[in-house]
């Protein structure tokens, strides 16, 4: 790799991990308790 | 080596790699289809659509940790360079798995006559302004068309048609799509899937390749750091400080590293960027009287960075002196196929 692939390299995977890792977090964090009996279906609102 | 264009170089070692590959994708399917077919059967046949959307995102995931991993493994440790000699072909099943779990996402829609719902989806604008409830869909798809630029221009003709450099910053989208796959399961299966397999799978996948990114961006950051020059040459250090049918690795301030190798007596210094893929010259052996490099073994002359006939590629090779027992290095680069090599008593 050259000096510049290598320097961009250095860049991205640092703020890459910390943008990813907040999203996972959030995603975790947030997200809504389930529901009993709930199944994957197609929104009933989007039914043609 | 390569001369002339064909479709795909095989040979044995790359016939068995993605032999392995393919066994390994096919009994990760099998083994994960038995296992969610037994534990929860589908009572209908969206459920079995989705057993197999599932199976193969995971598996598409998976894969491309795996890719994402062989490189700064490679890195740290040489064992790994047997993964990273057919990546290409990896990163090209990691697409068709990929595809094949899109496929089976727009099946699921059409067997419940609700293909339309999909684009609906991807226009609620509204819900571009949510993160919960962020069309993820959007996230994977973008994904995916990022894993297909990248297995139509992975042969060797777009290699030499857009020149290693440009070719390798293309080819590093693979890191965007990798966190797009991340977040695509994060805001779709995860909030649905109240399994604590799925967070662990994806934190665990990501972390792993994301440490071991800047594990090994870390280490080569020392080598980065030029030699102190003695006027315009470089220090290398004695002859015995080179590995005998090694190299040393110097860096030119602000520049390209140098790769100095010693065979035997005789002593050459070349870039230490590969003709092919930019790959680590220096970190490369002599064998045959060549040489090659780790990553794909092209071959290079010691006398003068030329390719054996009938191959052309050409390195640029640098000026080599013995002064008071050290090998000194100019760092003004000679044009590519210079005959420099010394030999030293």
């Amino acid at each position: 790799m050259t000096r510049k692939h290598r320097a961009l390299h250095r860049i991205v995977w640092p703020i890459l991990a910390l943008a990813v890792v907040l999203g996972v977090v959030l995603a975790l964090w947030l997200r809504p308790p389930p529901e009993p009996g709930q199944t994957r279906a197609v929104p009933q609102e989007h039914v043609a | 080596m390569s001369v002339g264009l064909r479709a795909v170089q095989w040979n044995r070692d790359k016939l068995v790699y993605d032999g392995i590959l393919v066994v390994c994708v096919a009994l990760y399917l099998a083994g994960y289809l038995l296992i969610a077919w037994r534990s929860e059967p589908p009572k209908a046949l969206p459920d079995a659509i989705d057993l197999w959307i599932r199976a193969t995102g995971s598996c598409a995931f998976l894969m491309l940790t795996v890719i994402l991993s062989i490189g700064p493994l490679a890195r740290l440790d040489r064992r790994f360079l047997r993964l990273l000699y057919n990546r290409r072909h990896f990163g090209v099943l990691t697409f068709l798995v990929a595809l094949v779990h899109f496929g089976f996402l727009l099946d699921w829609y059409v067997v419940q006559n609700a293909l339309p719902n999909f684009a609906a989806e991807l226009v609620k604008w509204p819900d571009y302004a949510k993160f919960i409830g962020f069309p993820f869909k959007v996230l994977g798809l973008a994904a995916l068309l990022i894993l297909f630029l990248l297995a139509s221009t992975s042969h060797d003709f777009w290699l030499m048609f857009l020149t290693p450099r440009v070719w390798k910053f293309l080819h590093m989208a693979l890191y965007g799509a990798y966190g797009l796959v991340v977040l695509h399961v994060a805001l779709g299966h995860m909030q649905d899937e109240r399994s604590p397999l799925v967070p662990l799978f994806l934190i665990a996948g990501f972390g792993t390749v994301a440490l071991l990114h800047l594990l090994a961006g870390w280490r080569e950051r020392k080598a980065d750091h030029a030699v102190a020059p003695t006027g315009r040459w470089l220090t290398v250090g004695p002859p015995a400080a080179i590995p005998d049918k090694g190299a040393r690795i110097v860096a030119i301030p602000g520049g390209e590293r140098i790769a100095v190798f010693r065979d035997g007596n005789q002593i050459a210094a070349v870039t230490n960027l590969c003709a092919h893929q930019n790959g680590p010259l220096g970190e490369g052996r002599i064998i045959d009287g060549c040489i090659t490099c780790p990553w794909h073994g092209y071959q290079y002359r010691l006398a003068d960075g030329c390719a054996p006939p009938p191959f052309t590629e050409k390195l640029a090779t640098f000026r080599v002196r013995l002064e008071r027992g050290l090998i000194e290095v100019d760092p003004t680069p000679l044009p590519p196929g210079t005959p420099a090599a010394i030999v030293v008593a």
